[in-house]
């Protein structure tokens, strides 16, 4: 049990792969029987992790929780922490606080047709709901997959990628904004994959993760198209220090994106924008 | 909880009545020679009554900060042999004397608000030792304008022990359970009040509401606020006037933002704390890659009254955002404090 | 727990010498309280002064003297050791850096150890050079200083160099209590910012062209002000239309009780002679056609002032006595027992010039010389990898105790006992009773005094004190008046010989090459970035805005012509040479302008080229050069 709100359990790292030259996954599990059991994140929720005397970083779960807790982050070396982290290895502690924030709702997809769009770095989040709806195919018997990098370096989870790529029940599309030698898969912004599908719009569950304006050109591509505000599902991003609704940072308007969030629709980003009085990204 | 009748304490008596309570107890103290008054922590609350009896000014930084520092250890933590976090120490008990409403109606706050799920247990664990024998104000600062926040300067309920200044002794008043214990051990330096006693203090807290300077009309502040009928350039003017210095931020018994921060102590040991911090600090909300959302300095400061004023908030919270102590009047270089600003909102202009 | 070691403190992070005390738990300072009743402060604090815990607590102090290879050793070991080199080192090699965040008793003792026992008048502090024409212009003018509180009297305020809050966070209050008030307020910056939103007037003048303008002024207000070329070339010359010379006038000539605060350590602005003479000339006129005028100088530390007061310069000695005057040195050889080498010692410059050439072998300074303009960090690095010996007097490791041979462990300003004047001349005693395990400064020269056989004696800061008020009375009078203080006015009378008609410094035309002017400020970035200020976490956060690459500012129409965007890279071309810059927008910018932050005049070496020495005051001045930005 943790010492406070404040205060990490501790996980062991199990397993770390190389995805992109500054990208790693790190596998993680539970030591002890007590925090498996306990430990039971939903598709969307994130962590902080922590390492002690350099400081803490919010990371979305990239797993979800059929995996008897086990579960992985995928994290880029952008700053401290990250870097940090880059420097562990296999059997390595980290600190995690957790399962923090809301999830994807999942219930809106049911009899309806779960479409992802995902940019570079915005999959992570994604792939817990993607593994979660894998692990249920008979309310979810069918996926599609838009996801976009910058480079064929970029992308991410490139082992899984060809799985995915020859699994019936996904219909995956992948592009690239700038293509490399040996590259002959599209070449463009995720945007153009829309012209690959032709889905009911009407029916569409969206969920969207990337760079901020990816989302906000996706999600105009998707309000176009006709999918209901209240059936595109995306994230937000801000500053993030507690984690738990408390130090105030990733606040917009009056709500946490840390506690209220990290998860909303399009329709509920318009709303909280509206009471806040200023733009959400 | 039972009607409370009330008692009476002479003022004799007070100290006495602390020390029977067995804890800490910190009252305001005139720091380092000169009139600056910090609630301090005396072994000996010698002439608690002394600082309170006279109307001094409130102290430049809340008694809240007993629950809530300005620098607190989360946890500690050493790394050798393998990761091990270590809790911090154990909140003690404590009382406060001289606390005034403003800063009880506060702490109300700070509970309520730390409360929300998910619970901070530290805070919590630190607040529920700490009782508050408040003292109702007769005289306000040129500064004071709780009246127009509904936080004080006499309180009705969220105090645990009110006193009220009669002349010759306390009126005594018990608003809580944590109140009713403090009034058992300490029985024997109370007595019935007399007749006439409540009465009494009506009128002095009447005597008092006409001695106020400041006036800020919150309502109509939430009002136009909430309805976004303020004018991009009278925020642009207003907050030209804000340095950025995060005094109001810290003076402010109901701000609660924090930052987060190790520190290590040696190669392998260190702590994990947080500090106060103020959302008009431009690093405030700037993002790892180095996008800020509220990068221009206008839209920090739309966003610190949006808090305090806007009725979403007011919804979210129970209570707008300010108490009416009037320490951001005091710590803000441009005069844009609570009540500057509200009357801007009000009159659309700023002085 | 009870009230805590206490003890009232002066902030030492600017020229303001705002109060405070610290708030404690058991383990240490956990938190700030501002004083509500200090004069100046009044209960406000700049987002410096509130983080002063935070530095207090980080732990990677220099927690005890070090020998070479970061080795720790007692202090007794380090002040034998800091004796024996300075013993065996001839005193013309020997040279003495202070620091002006220093109080005033450690300076003076250290000034006492370099002319008294080392017997060498090579003694400066970094930024002390930049005052100099404060001197000048307090000289010519005379009786004129005035507080911070004096602006609340007055009805026009003008400013020079005063953008960045960050100069004197202080000062702020006053100009919105001004504007309230129906006061004018005139500002003379490149970029006037926030605090002057609601000025009056903004003039922006070319570098080093003050001069002009202010003799534009001057010819408005009085047919005999002595001026040289006609009204035309001065606004030329200078960038100011005719209409802004006339409002100026005209406030001037509308106003009874005129302010004038500047910056009084800028490279770049009021910076040159010839425009502090003529500067004099206008504070002159003030003097005798209205009811007050008032000169507020912002240094740039917490005790530049005081560091003056108690002779840290190579040719003064405490109470503003200059070297070569006999009858003035006599007194202090009087009270210090000892007989003072008559010649001016080196000043920084020239130290560090001497230590590259091995002519100085041996330097014992105090804080570091990281935001230090002149020299510059280059030439600093390249004198100490020269010198035989090195003594460092620091709080944290910087680049400097990198290279030292003896790092002593310095105490950070929330545990000092000792005195401070602030920029407005207010001598305040800053008290900690924090308990430190290391040695209050002023007690290290002391004891490294005594290894060399001096017999001070001193018991505690009382005597230093007193001794201090026998050679400068001023100071007597302060130390009867706690807890802030007194004010005193000191800037030596004819402490500078006097500078007839100064000639300007080249200013070099704008032409379809090169269309745009140059302008080096103290603007955009924290004013100065002390390693001290930098071990708060939320200091690191809030001073991480300033990115590593430097940038300029333009007009946004002067960037579209240029076909650059906001925030794209570029290159900043001068006749001198090139440099990668980033380019940022600001509408607030005078069309014509390009601004470099003063911070990144290290990385714009190449642009910036050769400086130009200012004659008359040996300073070396930013150059004022013509450039072009081109879009890469």
């Amino acid at each position: 049990m943790a010492v406070n709100l404040y205060a990490p359990d501790l996980a062991r790292i199990t397993e770390i792969t190389s995805e992109t030259s500054d990208v790693k996954t790190f596998a993680l599990e539970w030591p002890g029987k007590e925090m498996k059991q306990r430990f039971k994140t939903l598709p969307g929720q994130f962590i902080e992790a922590s390492v002690p005397g350099v400081g803490e970083a919010p990371f979305g779960v990239a797993s979800s929780y059929d995996r008897d807790g086990e579960f992985d982050i995928t994290v880029r070396a952008v700053g401290n922490v990250t870097r940090a982290m880059h420097e562990l290895r296999p059997g390595d502690l980290l600190g995690i606080r957790g399962p923090l924030g809301n999830s994807f709702p999942h219930e809106i997809a049911r009899g309806k047709i779960p479409l992802f769009v995902a940019g570079g770095i915005g999959l992570p989040p994604l792939r817990s709901l993607i593994h979660y709806m894998l692990a249920r195919k008979k309310e979810f018997p069918h996926l599609t997959i838009l996801y976009g990098a910058r480079t064929p370096s970029d992308l991410v989870y490139k082992d899984e990628l060809k799985v995915w790529a020859g699994d019936p029940s996904i219909d995956l599309h992948i592009s690239v904004d700038v293509g490399e030698e040996g590259w002959t898969g599209n070449v463009g912004l995720v945007t153009e994959l829309f012209k690959e599908i032709r889905p009911d719009y009407s029916k569409v569950a969206a969920y969207v993760c990337g760079p901020p304006i990816m989302i906000h050109f996706v999600i105009l591509k998707l309000l176009e198209l006709g999918v209901p505000e209240q059936m595109i599902i995306s994230t937000l991003e801000r500053h993030m220090k507690c984690g738990v609704g408390k130090c105030g940072h990733c606040a917009i308007g009056h709500r946490y994106v840390c506690t209220d969030g990290p998860v909303f629709s399009y329709a509920q980003i318009r709303e909280l924008e509206w009471q806040a009085g200023e733009k959400a990204t | 909880m039972t009607a409370h009748v009330p008692r009476m304490i002479p003022k004799g008596r007070i100290d006495s009545f602390l020390e029977s309570l067995g804890v800490p107890v910190a009252v305001p103290v005139a720091l380092n020679g000169t009139g600056d008054i910090d609630f301090r922590i005396m072994e000996k609350p010698v002439a608690a009554t002394a600082a309170c009896a006279e109307s001094y000014v409130n102290s430049a930084i809340s008694p809240l900060k007993f629950a809530y520092p300005q620098t607190q250890v989360l946890w500690r933590f050493h790394t050798k042999p393998e990761i091990e976090v270590i809790p911090p120490a154990a909140p003690r008990e404590l009382a406060i004397f001289g606390i005034r409403s403003c800063d009880v109606s506060a702490f109300r706050y700070l509970e309520h608000f730390f409360a929300r799920e998910p619970k901070d247990d530290l805070f919590a664990a630190t607040a529920a030792k700490i009782l508050l024998i408040s003292v109702t104000c007769q005289e306000p600062d040129e500064n004071c304008f709780c009246v127009c926040c509904d936080g004080g300067p006499f309180l009705d309920r969220k105090f645990d022990v009110q006193l009220t200044d009669l002349g010759d002794s306390y009126l005594f008043e018990i608003g809580s359970a944590k109140g009713e214990a403090a009034a058992a051990t300490g029985e024997r330096f109370l007595e019935p009040a007399p007749d006439g006693a409540i009465r009494k203090k009506e009128e002095l807290h009447e005597a008092t509401l006409r001695k106020f300077v400041v006036t800020s009309h919150m309502a109509t502040g939430i009002r136009k606020l909430t309805a976004r009928k303020v004018p991009d350039a009278l925020w642009r003017r207003m907050a030209a006037r804000c340095s950025e210095c995060g005094g109001c931020a810290f003076v402010c018994p109901m701000c609660t933002c924090f930052d987060v921060s190790d520190q290590r102590e040696t190669a392998d040991s260190g702590r994990r704390e947080r500090c106060w911090d103020c959302c008009q600090y431009s690093g405030y909300s700037r993002e790892a890659s180095g996008y800020n959302p509220r990068d221009e300095k206008v839209s920090r400061f739309k966003r610190r009254f949006t808090h305090k004023l806007s009725y979403y908030y007011v919804q979210a919270d129970g209570v707008h955002g300010c108490v009416g102590c009037g320490r951001c009047i005091q710590a803000c270089f441009g005069k844009v404090d609570m009540p500057g600003v509200v009357n801007a909102l009000r009159t659309e202009t700023i002085v | 727990m009870s009230e805590g070691p206490g003890g009232y403190l002066i902030c030492g992070y600017c020229g303001c010498g705002c109060g405070l005390h610290l708030d404690y738990d058991g383990a240490g300072a956990i938190g700030v309280i501002p004083s509500n009743s200090h004069p100046v402060s009044g209960g406000r604090l700049c987002r410096r002064g509130w983080t002063i815990h935070r530095t207090l607590a980080d732990s990677g102090r220099i927690r005890a003297p070090l020998a070479k290879g970061k080795r720790e050793i007692g202090w007794d070991e380090s002040f034998a050791l800091a004796a024996s080199k300075l013993k065996s080192t001839p005193p013309q090699q020997i040279g003495i850096i202070a620091s002006p965040t220093s109080t005033n008793e450690s300076l003076f003792l250290l000034g006492k150890l370099a002319r008294a026992v080392l017997g060498t008048n090579n003694i400066d502090f970094p930024g002390r050079q930049a005052v100099v024409p404060t001197q000048i212009l307090l000289s010519k003018v005379g009786e004129i200083a005035c507080t911070i509180s004096d602006l609340d009297g007055a009805d026009l305020i003008i400013t020079i160099g005063l953008s960045d809050e960050d100069r004197a966070p202080q000062i702020a209050p006053r100009i919105w209590n001004a504007i309230r008030r129906g006061a004018a307020v005139l500002a003379v910056d490149g970029r006037p910012g926030d605090l002057f939103s609601e000025a009056a007037l903004v003039l922006s003048p070319k570098p080093h062209t003050d001069h002009a303008w202010i003799e534009a002024v001057g010819a408005r207000l009085s047919p005999r002000f002595p001026t040289s070329g006609s009204a035309e070339e001065k606004r030329a010359e200078t960038g100011i239309p005719a209409e802004a010379i006339e409002k100026t006038a005209a406030l001037i000539r509308d106003a009874k009780r005129i302010a004038w605060i500047y910056d009084a350590s800028a490279l770049g602005r009021l910076a040159d002679a010839r425009s502090i003479v003529a500067l004099s000339r206008l504070l002159g006129w003030c003097r005798s056609e209205k009811e007050w005028v008032g000169v507020l100088p912002i240094v740039e530390r917490n005790n530049t002032l005081g560091a003056l007061d108690m002779g840290i310069a190579p040719d003064l000695l405490p109470g503003w006595r200059s070297i070569r005057d006999r009858a003035a040195a006599r007194k202090v050889e009087g009270e210090w027992h000892v007989q003072i080498p008559q010649t001016d010692g080196l000043d920084l410059r020239s130290m560090i010039d001497a230590a590259t050439h091995r002519e100085i072998r041996c330097l014992l300074v105090v804080g570091d010389l990281g935001s230090c303009a002149d020299p510059s960090a280059e030439e600093i690095r390249r004198a100490l990898r020269e010198l035989e010996f090195l003594i460092a007097i620091e709080s944290f490791p910087s680049p400097l105790t990198e290279n030292a041979d003896l790092i002593l462990a310095r105490l950070l300003p929330g545990e000092v006992k000792g005195t401070y004047t602030s920029t407005e001349g207010r001598i305040q005693a800053t008290h900690s009773s924090l308990p430190s395990r290391n040695p209050q400064e002023w007690t290290i020269f002391a004891e490294i005094a005594e290894r060399l056989g001096a017999d001070w004696g001193y018991g505690g800061l009382e005597p230093v004190m007193d001794e201090i008020g026998r050679l400068v009375p001023e100071y007597a009078e302060a130390k009867a008046a706690p807890p802030q203080g007194v004010v005193r006015s000191l800037w030596g009378d004819d402490a500078f010989d006097s500078v007839e008609e100064p000639r300007p410094i080249p200013v070099e035309t704008a032409d379809t090459d090169f269309p745009l002017v140059l302008c080096v400020e103290r603007t955009y970035q924290p004013f100065h970035m002390d390693s001290d200020l930098l071990r708060s976490p939320l200091m690191r956060r809030e001073l991480a805005i300033q990115p590593n690459e430097p940038h300029i500012f333009l007009n946004p129409d002067d960037a579209r012509a240029a076909k650059i965007r906001d925030g794209a890279k570029a290159t900043l071309r001068s006749r001198a040479g090139a440099g990668s810059v980033r380019v940022r927008c600001d509408s607030e910018i005078a069309r014509g302008s390009v601004i470099l932050p003063e911070i990144y005049h290290g990385a714009m070496g190449e642009v910036l080229g050769e400086r130009p020495v200012d004659a008359a005051t040996g300073r070396r001045l930013y150059p004022a050069r013509a450039v072009t930005v081109q879009a890469n």
